[in-house]
């Protein structure tokens, strides 16, 4: 293993390079023993790699690495590992080897989700949403682990009791926001948090390109949620599009900034989508009574007159105590009665003092 | 023979009587004060001589040692300037006390010889009257205050040269100013009847200050928070003669009384800034002083912001708040003050301030951690935790507010009479706030239909055992608020939808 972790951290040499030289010398092993004179002879590599790979014959990083990773309970995914996604393993620019704390299931049915940080509540809906969903139905939800959509899309797998792989940009020892902390802990619980980066690395700009990539290599599907105009969640459209995975946009209002990407997403070929079931009904069958179950509408008995009113009036709006109590007219603390009744029977549901229909 | 005269200084928000002895002796012209005074004892010296000199007296040019006893005390403070020069007046015998009666004397001596006006005046006039002594001289400034005092005969006067002719008999008080106590006019121009469209909030609030609940406000900038906690005093019953006592003794200590020279009749309301310090707000300080919460005393201690405050400065409040008292250990001193607050605070929602609305842009976990800056066991205090909705300002005049300040206090009083009867004869326990385990088994017994509702609560947001245990106490006081003898099924209702901040937690997308 420690050749492995030798190998894809060698100075001058990326992916591409380090796969020539595994496909010519079949294991890292032997690249290690590799003379100069072999080394010149892969294509790609000059005289300056070649001294490079041969004067940095030196195991002690790697095995300071595994020596972590142990401490941690960390494990290494290798490219020929059969956990490795096949697809994700065909990316030309796919690294050797992974990092990962949790479980990787094999054959992944990855749908990747992932979304501006700074997300409106309908963004946070769409995402939340869509993860229950997929996590229901036996998908796994990958995204990024940061704040905004990629945290509600891995919260809603959790929820459903789901499969969901976070892709980090840093070690997987770091909890980068901090507030995911708890976040993180149920994903290597239920799932696994992956990263190209040894433990102990601090997340850097330059590293989130790479981890958006993991998570369009990783996925079949990708779903942006609400996206900005320069945002880590278009990069991660634009390579799943060229790796040719199939890219859904959520539409926004056309005067949001954050839904502008998404828009434009859908302007240049990306599937709109209409909800999660758009997604799974072309690969999957879901039984009509599954779904019907959850938009088959309740019948609310066991509500007064009163009750039904204020119902009626707060709609699909988010009212506070005192426009209610001027619309239905009744004092706000006999209002405070009914709208308790309602909330504890479910119909209503109050989030920071504002009511809205469950 | 040394010559003796009674003073006093102060010990937290107690005083005691210092005798101030003084004695000349022939040698080196000097003088020492000894008996633990600080620097502003030890500087009488100099304020003494230029005060006598000042007048018709001479300085005797000998060695002169003042104590004060008891000498083993730290003291502190400027008024020990009068009994030192009055007691070195008549060891040089430059004049005699020709009046009968036992005096006390406190006031700090200016250069050319006027008095003025000191702290703790209060207290230390208290210790006198307990002492046995007839009559005490303070500087003119304070005669308000010490007059509040029944039992003892105080004089008020504005120069040295004056007590002496006073004391020798030569001139008679003539200060017949009838000493009317100022009272403040109680809260003079708020009243709630201001704060429109917020009547369930003002409802609850009521709770609050019948029951002595701890109460949160949550809310967007700018919706009225802080209006509303300014308030608050307001409708807390009226203060009677013994809490303005403790209050005024508190404020007389802290030397905030002087200028204002009254009994304090309002009740106190604090709003430190969220950066004090955990001493500012305890009490602390070379003196060991009284902090915010002692100054809040019988009255409200009002947090706005709380998540700013230092988690650390907002823990310290836990003991307080259970003990209603503080002690304050320093290396001079350690003095206990009392802390009998109601503590009402305010904070945004999330950090953004606009949780809830779709200008908020926090995610969820992120409005979690802005709100785990208040320590589990301070928000195990708050009883009450409410949002505040902001009010239109455009509809605002189409609000009809019902209530003024005074017809919420009635109810208040009302509740707190109930209260008071119930919880007779029990130590410690004044209102329902205070009751604990056995008493709420006890006075918050349930019908079914009002488990039914709880049952229900428990199954949709799955509230603590405390909390329930909180959620009786509150409905206690909604059906003390009506004089109902039982709780009835619409006071556990309100009770029940008195904890939004848990509440909120139940619909967030965490895990």
């Amino acid at each position: 293993m420690e050749y492995w972790i030798w190998l894809s951290r060698l100075k001058g040499v990326g992916p591409v390079i380090q796969k020539r030289l595994l496909e010519r010398f079949c294991n890292p092993e032997s690249v290690f023993n590799a003379d100069r004179c072999s080394l010149l002879k892969v294509e790609g590599i000059g005289e300056s790699t070649a001294d490079n790979i041969v004067s940095s014959k030196n195991l002690d990083d790697s095995m300071r690495i595994l020596d972590k990773l142990y401490k941690i309970d960390g494990r290494v995914l290798t490219i020929n590992d059969e956990l490795y996604p096949k697809g994700a393993a065909s990316m030309i620019y796919s690294p050797l080897v992974l990092y990962y704390k949790g479980d990787i299931k094999s054959n992944l049915d990855g749908i990747g989700i992932v979304g501006s940080r700074r997300c409106s509540q309908y963004g946070k809906r769409v995402a939340l949403q869509a993860g229950q969903w997929f996590g229901k139905y036996g998908y796994a939800v990958i995204s990024g682990m940061a704040k905004g959509i990629d945290g509600y899309a891995h919260t809603g797998c959790l929820k459903a009791s789901g499969y969901t792989i976070a892709f980090l940009g840093t070690g997987i020892d770091i909890c980068y926001p901090k507030e995911h902390i708890g976040l993180m802990k149920r994903i290597i619980e239920n799932g696994a948090v992956v990263s190209e980066y040894p433990p102990g690395t601090n997340g850097r700009p330059e590293f989130f390109p790479r981890r958006n990539y993991h998570i369009s290599s990783w996925s079949k599907k990708l779903l942006v949620v609400e996206a900005s105009e320069k945002s880590g969640a278009l990069i991660t459209a634009d390579i799943a599009k060229r790796q040719g995975c199939d890219v859904f946009a959520a539409p926004s209002q056309i005067y949001t900034k954050t839904g502008f990407g998404t828009n434009m997403l859908i302007k240049n070929g990306a599937k709109l989508y209409t909800g999660p079931k758009f997604i799974s009904d072309s690969d999957k069958k879901i039984s009509s009574e599954q779904l019907k179950k959850k938009i088959g509408t309740e019948e609310k008995k066991d509500i007064t007159e009163i009750e039904r009113k204020i119902l009626d009036i707060i709609g699909d709006s988010k009212l506070v105590v005192n426009e209610i109590s001027k619309l239905v007219e009744i004092n706000q603390v006999e209002l405070l009665q009914h709208l308790a009744e309602l909330e504890l029977k479910g119909f209503l549901n109050c989030i920071s003092g504002r009511y809205e229909c469950a | 023979m040394a010559t003796i005269v009674k003073s006093l200084s102060t010990k937290g928000v107690e005083g005691y009587v210092v005798d101030v002895e003084t004695k000349t002796i022939s040698g080196q012209p000097m003088i020492s004060i000894v008996g633990l005074g600080d620097t502003a004892v030890k500087e009488a010296r100099e304020r003494v001589e230029a005060a006598i000199l000042d007048g018709r007296f001479l300085f005797p040019q000998m060695k002169i040692v003042v104590n004060l006893a008891p000498s083993d005390v730290k003291k502190s403070g400027s008024h020990f300037d009068l009994p030192i020069a009055l007691s070195l007046l008549m060891e040089s015998n430059q004049f005699r006390i020709k009046r009968k009666e036992e005096f006390a004397f406190i006031g700090e001596l200016s250069l050319n010889a006027r008095l003025r006006g000191c702290s703790g005046v209060l207290s230390m006039v208290i210790a006198a009257r307990d002492a046995g002594i007839e009559s005490i001289i303070v500087p003119g400034n304070n005669i308000e205050e010490a007059s509040l005092i029944k039992g003892i005969k105080v004089y008020g006067f504005d120069k040295l040269v004056d007590v002496v002719e006073f004391l020798e008999g030569s001139m008679e008080y003539d200060r017949i100013e009838e000493v009317q106590v100022k009272v403040h006019d109680n809260n003079e121009n708020i009243d709630f009847s201001e704060v429109q469209g917020q009547d369930l909030l003002i409802e609850y609030i009521v709770v609050a200050a019948a029951g002595g609940h701890n109460m949160l406000m949550i809310g967007a900038p700018g919706c009225g928070k802080s209006m509303i906690a300014k308030r608050i005093p307001t409708i807390l019953p009226k203060m009677s003669e013994q809490e303005s006592l403790e209050v005024t003794k508190v404020y007389s200590v802290a030397g905030l009384l002087m200028g204002k020279d009254s009994l304090v009749k309002k009740r106190p309301f604090r709003a430190p800034h969220h950066n004090a310090s955990t001493n500012s707000l305890i009490g602390g300080g070379n003196r060991a002083t009284p902090g915010e919460i002692s100054l809040a005393h019988n009255g409200v201690l009002f947090l706005d912001e709380i998540a700013e405050f230092s988690k650390r400065t907002l823990d310290a409040l836990r003991q307080p708040m259970e003990d209603k008292i503080v002690t304050v250990s320093r290396v001079r001193e350690t003095n206990r003050y009392p802390a009998n607050f109601m503590l009402v605070a305010a904070m945004n929602p999330c950090s953004c301030g606009y949780y809830g609305t779709d200008k908020c842009s926090c995610s969820d976990y992120e409005v979690l951690k802005y709100r785990q800056r208040i320590s589990g066991p301070i928000l195990e205090r708050m009883d009450i935790q409410k949002h505040v909705q902001p009010v239109n300002f455009m509809d605002l005049s189409t609000y009809n507010s019902n209530w003024t300040s005074s017809q919420l206090r009635e109810r208040v009083e009302f509740s707190r009479d109930v209260q008071k009867k119930r919880f007779k004869g029990i130590d410690g326990v004044n209102c329902n706030a205070q009751m604990g385990q056995s008493l709420v088994k006890e006075y918050c017994g349930l019908d079914s239909d009002c488990r039914n509702i709880l049952q229900k609560v428990y199954d949709r947001y799955k509230y603590s055992a405390r909390t329930f245990h909180k959620f009786l106490k509150v409905s206690r006081t909604f059906a003390d608020l009506d004089g109902s003898k039982n709780i009835r099924k619409k006071d556990v209702i309100a009770s029940v939808m008195s904890r939004d901040l848990e509440k909120d937690k139940t619909s967030m997308a965490v895990v």
